[in-house]
């Protein structure tokens, strides 16, 4: 009897292991490069350790003594790991061992040991439960499957070169956290104080008045500890805005002492703002003791400090997280009321409701006359109905714009807050998009490239 | 009658996930004013497409029947658990109920750039027909592979899995060769903007699913 529940609590170990890192990919991942795994094959190494560790735990379940001597084997592996990690100075970075949640450390070996020496006296303690190696494999299969399945939003911030100030450079953003709080420093204008003074690293949160996200995002940005927290809004703070080339809200910038820019990126949530801080952190504390945490930069570009949970996603998550934010690498077409919502027709319609609007951002019906929100002809002061505007494909606008030629061409469905959304390019055979960064194929075709994105929301839940 | 209502179930559920991200980015894909580009290779793809999703329908389908019968399924109470969990997923159907669990993966997009279309689209065939490497669009699909399993009848296997992946091919390949056109993209656009078609769709997996369950409960 004892014999067999050890068996049974090594192996769900070891799948736990399992389905934690499939849970979460990018966090593995970080973690596997802290390990000195290089950012090229750290895809590979995740989708291993993945189907070794299940794999292990199918057979623990199914009472294989040669499952516990290989899982022995695999986890005196992963201590030497460990161990070298730690004399390297790796202490506190992410180990990886259940997914991306604990942190390299003494603890954390002597934990593995454990485990490793437990797996090796399993057979001495006994025959194991003897399940049949078919179901304990399907079990373990099944708990992979739908963990990795329930990977959802990005758990970092989404940090893109080319988007918000550069990193590792002074930026001027410095200058308003130097003034007194919630006031102006050296002349400058705004930047509301909001969180504790003196942290150990910056946070500027940028947010703007019509961002749905900015409402969820801000109000969790006061709980994070340790950070000095300005936000600075689209509309009162243009001057900070436009000193750290924001691309869109919510976005936030971590800085040091020195006004340094520590770590970027758009959020659209508390977890991946609380990644910003968290990386701005771990990079300075990389730099001040040039740790092996720096080797984490194999993952992705600029991903120098390993101590995140993201600031490095996948160019797959961020193409998702990109769209499902409502925020775009490439920026949404100029559209008379914001996001870039279109009907099927590409004319525009306001993202909030879906409602159609003309060209001046009006509230149409569907003779196209302005209306008031309640859908009642507006008219001027004498009381007659005030005269149609033109209502554009806002692809076409865009090209009027900006002067060039350009075409809707292909489109892509994604699933985006519980909907399916059609992500619908606007190409022009311009080499640069509309933010000015060097255009992408993205969904165009016929050498055309990607000058603005939008979207049309349909009604399928997903 | 099993078999037959198993594959009409299995047909009902594929079509209902062409209601998905990756279904509707395959009428795209595969539109003449698509990725296409050509009526000439729409028409080529959409035949790959087909082939594809038939292929990964039988491998998914087909694998797991063949798994019940390794693992000794078969029997009335193998039959009597599938019956429940056909009554608890046609009930969910009816209920126009969110899939759980849901499998958030969609199709590659850059296989489209970088692959000539045709073999882009058998490939994207295969995984929509694969079921569960893509989003879920009904419960019926889970359910339909624990009757697999449960009956463990490879030949049935295969046909729940051929009649799914007809299923999924059938609605791409119905429209993205008139994608193009005004009545095509009046077709697309409705799929995407009348929730009441995937809602009615659903309740026909709802009925489909519970005469699976009776017929598995009587068997």
């Amino acid at each position: 009897m004892v014999a067999t529940i050890a068996w049974l609590l090594t192996g769900a170990v070891l799948l736990a292991a399992a389905a934690l890192k499939a849970a979460d990919r990018t966090g593995t991942m970080v973690a596997l490069a802290a390990f000195g795994v290089p950012g090229r094959v750290a895809g590979a190494a995740f989708a291993a350790l993945v189907v070794v560790e299940a794999a292990l735990a199918a057979g623990l379940a199914a009472g294989f003594d040669a499952a516990a001597y290989a899982a022995a084997l695999v986890l005196t592996g992963f201590l030497v790991a460990q161990l070298a990690a730690l004399a390297r100075g790796g202490a506190g970075a992410p180990c990886g061992c259940f997914g991306a949640g604990g942190r390299l450390s003494r603890a954390a070996a002597g934990r593995t040991a454990l485990l490793a020496s437990a797996c090796a006296v399993l057979p001495l303690l006994g025959a194991g439960p003897g399940a049949p190696l078919v179901w304990t494999a399907a079990v373990a299969a099944g708990v992979v499957v739908l963990a990795a399945g329930r990977r959802s939003a990005p758990r970092g911030a989404l940090e893109v070169d080319g988007e918000g100030p550069p990193l590792n450079e002074p930026s001027p953003l410095a200058a308003w956290f130097e003034g007194p709080a919630g006031g102006a420093a050296d002349g400058l204008a705004g930047g509301a104080a909001d969180g504790s003074a003196g942290g150990d690293v910056r946070l500027a949160l940028f947010t703007s008045p019509g961002c749905a996200l900015c409402k969820r995002v801000a109000p969790t940005a006061g709980a994070l500890d340790g950070v000095e927290l300005r936000r600075f809004d689209e509309v009162g703070d243009t001057e900070a805005w436009a000193a750290a080339r924001v691309p869109g809200a919510p976005f936030a910038v971590a800085l040091g002492d020195d006004g340094v820019v520590l770590a970027k990126g758009t959020v659209n949530d508390a977890r991946q703002l609380r990644s910003i801080a968290e990386a701005g952190r771990a990079r300075r504390t990389a730099t001040s003791r040039r740790a092996f945490l720096g080797r984490a930069g194999g993952v992705a570009a600029g991903a120098a400090g390993a101590g995140m949970v993201g600031a490095v996603i996948r160019p797959g998550d961020a193409e998702a997280y990109h769209f499902c934010g409502h925020i775009f690498t490439t920026d949404g077409c100029p559209h008379p009321t914001g996001l870039p919502r279109i009907d099927r027709r590409g004319l525009p319609l306001r993202a909030r409701d879906g409602r159609r609007v003309d060209d001046l951002g009006r509230l149409i019906d569907r003779s196209g006359r302005p209306v008031d929100e309640d859908g009642i002809a507006l008219t001027d002061l004498d009381g007659r109905p005030l005269p149609p505007s033109p209502r554009t494909p806002v692809c076409k606008l865009t090209g009027a714009r900006y002067g060039i030629r350009v075409r809707t061409d292909g489109a892509w469905y994604r699933c985006c807050g519980g909907r399916v959304r059609k992500l619908v390019d606007c190409c022009s055979p311009n080499r640069t998009r509309i933010n000015g960064d060097r255009a992408l194929r993205g969904y165009c075709y016929d050498k055309r490239k990607v000058f603005c994105v939008m979207y049309f929301q349909s009604s399928v839940p997903c | 009658m099993l078999t037959a209502v198993l594959v009409v179930t299995a047909l009902a559920a594929g079509v209902t996930g062409a209601w998905s991200p990756c279904g509707l980015s395959m009428v795209e894909t595969l539109a003449p004013n698509g990725f296409a580009r050509r009526l000439r290779t729409s028409l080529v793809s959409c035949a790959t497409f087909a082939l594809g999703a038939l292929a990964g329908g039988a491998v998914t389908f087909g694998g797991l029947a063949l798994a019940g019968a390794a693992l000794g399924a078969g029997g009335a109470a193998a039959a009597g658990a599938a019956a429940v969990v056909a009554v608890a997923a046609a009930a969910a159907e009816a209920r126009g109920l969110r899939i759980a669990p849901q499998i958030r993966r969609q199709v590659p997009e850059a296989w489209r750039r970088v692959l000539p279309v045709p073999l882009a689209a058998a490939g994207y065939g295969v995984l929509l027909g694969l079921g569960f490497t893509t989003f879920v669009l009904s419960f019926a699909v889970w359910a339909l592979a624990g009757a697999s399993i449960a009956l463990g009848d490879p030949a049935l296997g295969l046909a729940i899995g051929l009649a799914f992946g007809a299923g999924r091919a059938l609605p791409v390949i119905l429209l993205a060769p008139f994608a193009g056109s005004d009545r095509g993209g009046a077709v697309t656009a409705a799929m995407c903007e009348r929730p009441a078609i995937l809602l009615g769709l659903r309740r026909l997996d709802a009925v489909a699913l519970a005469a699976c369950a009776l017929v598995l409960g009587t068997a």
